[in-house]
């Protein structure tokens, strides 16, 4: 999506509330709606919308978005962008670690058994940018390593490997796997439970004898990681928390 | 005949061993040949030697083997050009464009027209192979001619399961910490080029080279939290080289101390020198290959039943 097309409206609720919301023209949109996504809220407009028109859509949907915004944060879900130096917590794996800012000149992470600590200059301007890229490369160089362990454990039982390995935050897809054999997987498995990074590895290597969704791939599945349904219920009843947990860290674009 | 870049790809024992005694005649079944008039392209086995001589050279558990061929040069625009004036021609006589297949249908025409007017510019690609320890090593810094050589290679041979580099360690979050003061794996130091990125999309990018990589710029740049994408390495004073993110070798150059015994020698013939600088790079790079799979932890696909 075009950056020029993307705008930020402040928004005060009737209990008084100020929300940023994302207002963004999209070329196919028939007319306004607003939405909760990873990002946090969202409108999207035809072509041509004016601003008071978005403004005054908004106004009429502040009950609904309160509300909403007040069920995901009962759900534990956190929504604003982390800002350093502040109290935090990041979710790693399926536990909610606060986070211990260190003053540092290069940045660094790490995952400690009791809270993730966090290297940065906290004095600086961009900060909160330098925490969202360390972040995306740690997370990326861990699962890495996590991954590899996974595939190795599997690839005996299944008698096939995969080529090799690419790691982003996806947007709605959890993993795939290419005609080649090359496996995709989200970022943001490595905040879930290590169940569920388990799963989708699984999964994706189940793919090399199956390519479909028909029974005998999920009997491939259950042979190699009999838990398999409990893991899919998890992921598709709280896995839109932990890509939105992602993305709080990360920031809200996706993909390379 | 030094390679200039290394593309790298690993294959299993099992694969090692397709490659034995008849490797010759089934090279020689796919020897590469000039275009025909209405071919595009060819691809096919060329001696690294040059000339009529055999088509593979081995030493020891090294084999070399090189892919040739020819391409024709027909740019679009002249295809085109030609194209239009017939289309010219055609709607002034009729007082209308001609339609979409009829167009299609005339730009075959020009293509057959053009095609063996062309001139074919000729290929070559050399690759070598590291049996015992299953690399496949090509000279290219490029995916699409190192993927080509593989599929020729496995047409030639029937199968033969190559595979790209799988890293368990993510080569940007280690050239980040060579750059940030880290220990680099021993006899390596720092090169005089690098590439810095921000990991978010669409980020920055910040690329040096014939620069003093210990700098404060640099620091700089890696205190804003940017990642090592490319950096360049120099190994025990004989090689240097440029890695990058998919652990492609490129800019490689054998230094002063590692050619010169080469040079003292004299050798009778051509062939003699080609053969003794191929042992020369492929011994060489053996050291660098193993420690780029310790580092990195790049390991070797398993052999399958």
């Amino acid at each position: 999506m075009d950056a020029s097309q993307q705008n930020w409206l402040e928004l005060e609720t009737p209990t008084g509330r100020r929300v940023r919301v994302l207002t963004q023209v999209h070329p196919r949109a028939q007319r306004l709606s607003l939405t909760m996504g990873v990002g946090g809220p969202r409108v999207s407009t035809p072509r041509g919308t004016h601003p008071s028109q978005v403004k005054a859509f908004l106004r009429e949907n502040a009950p609904w978005l309160e509300r909403k915004l007040r069920e995901l944060e009962r759900a534990g879900q956190r929504l604003a962008t982390p800002t350093p130096g502040r109290r935090e917590s990041l979710l790693w794996r399926g536990e909610r670690l606060p986070v211990r800012w260190e003053m540092a000149s290069l940045p660094w992470v790490r995952i400690e058994d009791d809270a993730a600590v966090i290297g940065v200059q906290l004095d600086r301007p961009d900060a909160r940018q330098i925490v969202q890229r360390v972040l995306r490369a740690y997370v990326a160089t861990q699962m890495k390593r996590e991954v590899a362990r996974l595939a190795r454990e599997f690839e005996p039982q299944l008698g096939r490997g995969i080529v090799s390995t690419r790691l982003l935050p996806l947007k709605s897809l959890w993993g795939s796997l290419s005609v080649r054999g090359r496996m995709t997987l989200d970022l943001a498995l490595m905040l879930a439970p290590p169940t569920a990074l388990e799963y989708v590895v699984a999964h994706e290597m189940c793919h090399l004898w199956v390519r479909n969704h028909g029974p005998r791939f999920w009997q491939r599945v259950e042979s190699i990681y009999p838990d398999y349904l409990e893991t899919r219920t998890w992921l598709s009843q709280r896995g839109h928390a932990v890509k939105a947990e992602l993305a709080r860290w990360v920031g809200t674009e996706l993909g390379t | 005949m030094y390679f200039r870049n290394l593309s790298l790809f690993r294959f299993s024992t099992t694969a090692a061993k397709q490659i034995d005694g008849d490797l010759e005649t089934r090279l020689a079944a796919h020897r590469a040949r000039p275009c025909g008039p209405f071919e595009m392209a060819t691809r096919g086995w060329v001696s690294p030697f040059g000339g009529e001589q055999a088509l593979h050279h081995g030493v020891g558990n090294y084999t070399l083997l090189t892919l040739g061929g020819e391409d024709k040069l027909l740019p679009a625009a002249c295809v085109n050009a030609v194209l239009n004036e017939k289309l010219a021609a055609i709607a002034a006589e009729r007082g209308k464009p001609p339609g979409g297949r009829e167009r299609r249908r005339l730009k075959e025409e020009v293509l057959n027209e053009l095609m063996p007017r062309a001139l074919a510019r000729p290929h070559r690609l050399a690759g070598y192979l590291d049996l015992d320890r299953g690399w496949a090593v090509i000279d290219t810094a490029s995916k699409k001619p190192a993927e080509a050589l593989l599929t020729e290679l496995r047409n030639t041979l029937e199968t033969f399961p190559v595979f790209p580099l799988d890293p368990e360690e993510s080569p940007q979050a280690l050239y980040t910490s060579w750059l940030s003061g880290g220990e680099l794996p021993e006899g390596w130091v720092l090169g005089d080029e690098c590439e810095m990125r921000d990991p978010q999309p669409k980020g920055a990018i910040v690329r040096l080279s014939r620069s003093d990589l210990s700098g404060s710029e640099l620091q700089e740049h890696l205190k804003s939290g940017k990642q090592v994408t490319r950096l360049g390495l120099v190994v025990e004073d004989r090689l240097s080289f440029t890695l990058d993110e998919n652990l492609v070798v490129r800019k490689l150059r054998f230094l002063e101390q590692a050619t010169e015994e080469l040079e003292a020698t004299e050798r009778d013939s051509a062939a003699a020198e080609f053969a003794a600088r191929f042992a020369l790079m492929c011994l060489s790079l053996t050291p660098i290959l193993a420690q780029l799979e310790k580092t990195f932890r790049l390991s070797r696909p398993k052999a399958r039943a």
